[in-house]
């Protein structure tokens, strides 16, 4: 396990990078499509399901606060069912990671940088993730601090200054379809980003304890800001482009290049790139830190040996699982949900069960 | 060619790595253990195979529950 420890703001930090990092820019797409005009209220729901997953996940961290999701599996049900449980859920973190790498890499190659070759985008982020993951997480909690501002920031002035494009009506109407695409929107976001909520459990522990504080209202602050941040990118989206809205991947990019202001303020998508690329370096090494530690607490080694060679293998599946974007639009929107809610929520759930179970029957 | 190239230097750096976890055996497996997976794909994307992967043992185990769940939301 991790040694180093970090306060509960730095904490919430991570946890609001993490959660927000490389959503703000992937996520609107697949909603979009997925919900079309209602996207903005699925998106809402999706975060009340991340709601139930955060509460589960804090339920077995307040049970042990001192141990990793990993350890605090082997402590409920056993040592032969923690191999059964993490396995498939340390493979899972790795497809998600190899997802985000083809997502960012996607953007860039048919967006801003179409002649570079995508394997370029992969290798050099996973370097600097691993470099930093490497680093600790102490060093993490202090640096992202710094990025999730700047990340912030961009995020306002993105929203804000296309304001003379946005035209209410666009909203309407609300649900022309039903319920069903709202629900195809919930099942979209379960899968990414709210099941994530699940895997930051795997460094919960390193939070410096205080007596009479605890870390809950911090993070579901964090999640509440993380959907509010999420819906109204995609009700600018909605409101700035209207209906083209549903044929674009990254509409947040799309209207980044309507900003035009006296001439001056004009094409600034590059800075779009650039949160894209803050947003996927910082959970790209969050998710390589989680990785690490999933993998050395269930071997019982020390930590921090395996951060490269789980880059390594993150980076060629990113090169060979998909041969183009439409495949990993499908796994991202059609597959991910039921792998994670089979091999991560199901799991979480009954280990939730059995801990509580057992803690009746000591007390009793 | 500079593709290889950099692959290449990627995996010496990666034997590096290896060589520092000096006699601490356990994690030299675990360490080699999923470097195995990695070979593969390595071969897999070197050659322009298109070997099976990740996403299609999920696309087995969880894909016929995913077309149902879709196909009943009528959006797929």
């Amino acid at each position: 396990m991790h040694t180093g420890k970090i306060s509960y703001w730095q904490m919430a930090v991570l946890f609001q990078v993490y959660m927000t990092g490389s959503a703000l820019i992937n996520i609107q797409g697949p909603m979009l499509a997925a919900s079309q005009n209602s996207a903005w209220i699925a998106m809402l729901l999706a975060n009340l399901v991340g709601f139930i997953i955060l509460y589960l996940a804090l339920n077995l961290h307040n049970e042990y606060p001192d141990q990793c999701y990993v350890n605090q599996v082997r402590l409920t049900v056993g040592n032969v069912m923690t191999y059964l449980i993490i396995i498939p859920l340390f493979l899972i973190i790795m497809y998600i990671t190899a997802n985000i790498v083809y997502g960012m890499g996607q953007y860039f190659t048919t967006s801003m940088m179409r002649e570079t070759p995508l394997f370029i985008f992969h290798l050099l982020i996973l370097i600097t993730s691993s470099l930093t993951a490497k680093a600790g997480i102490e060093v993490m909690g202090r640096m992202f601090h710094l990025m999730m501002y700047i990340l912030l920031f961009i995020f306002i002035i993105m929203l804000i200054l296309p304001y003379n494009t946005y035209e209410i009506t666009n909203l309407l109407p609300l649900a022309p379809l039903g319920f069903k695409p709202i629900l195809h929107g919930v099942y979209v976001g379960f899968g990414f980003p709210y099941m994530d909520v699940l895997f930051f459990a795997m460094i919960l522990y390193l939070v410096k304890q205080k007596p009479g504080q605890s870390i809950d209202k911090w993070l579901y602050l964090g999640l509440f800001i993380n959907g509010i941040v999420l819906t109204l990118t995609i009700l600018c989206s909605l409101m700035g482009l209207g209906p083209l809205v549903f044929l674009k991947k990254f509409p947040l990019h799309v209207l980044a290049q309507l900003i035009s202001i006296g001439e001056i303020v004009e094409r600034v998508e590059a800075i779009f790139g650039i949160a894209l690329i803050l947003g996927t370096y910082m959970k790209i090494s969050l998710l390589l830190f989680i990785l690490d530690q999933a993998l050395s607490t269930l071997f019982k080694v020390r930590a921090t040996h395996f951060i490269y060679i789980i880059s390594a293998v993150v980076l060629l599946l990113s090169l060979t699982m998909y041969k183009n974007e439409i495949e990993l639009s499908e796994s991202g929107s059609f597959l991910q949900t039921p792998v994670t809610f089979f091999f991560g929520f199901l799991p979480l759930l009954l280990v939730v069960i059995v801990a509580k179970v057992k803690k009746n029957k000591k007390t009793a | 060619m500079i593709e290889k190239l950099i692959i290449g230097i990627v995996v010496v750096l990666l034997y590096f790595d290896y060589q520092t976890l000096k006699q601490d055996n356990k994690t030299k497996k675990i360490y080699l253990m999923i470097a195995i997976p990695a070979g593969y794909m390595l071969y897999s994307y070197l050659s322009g195979r298109n070997l099976p992967n990740l996403d299609e043992v999920f696309q087995v185990i969880v894909g016929p529950i995913a077309e149902a769940i879709t196909s009943w939301l009528q959006v797929k």
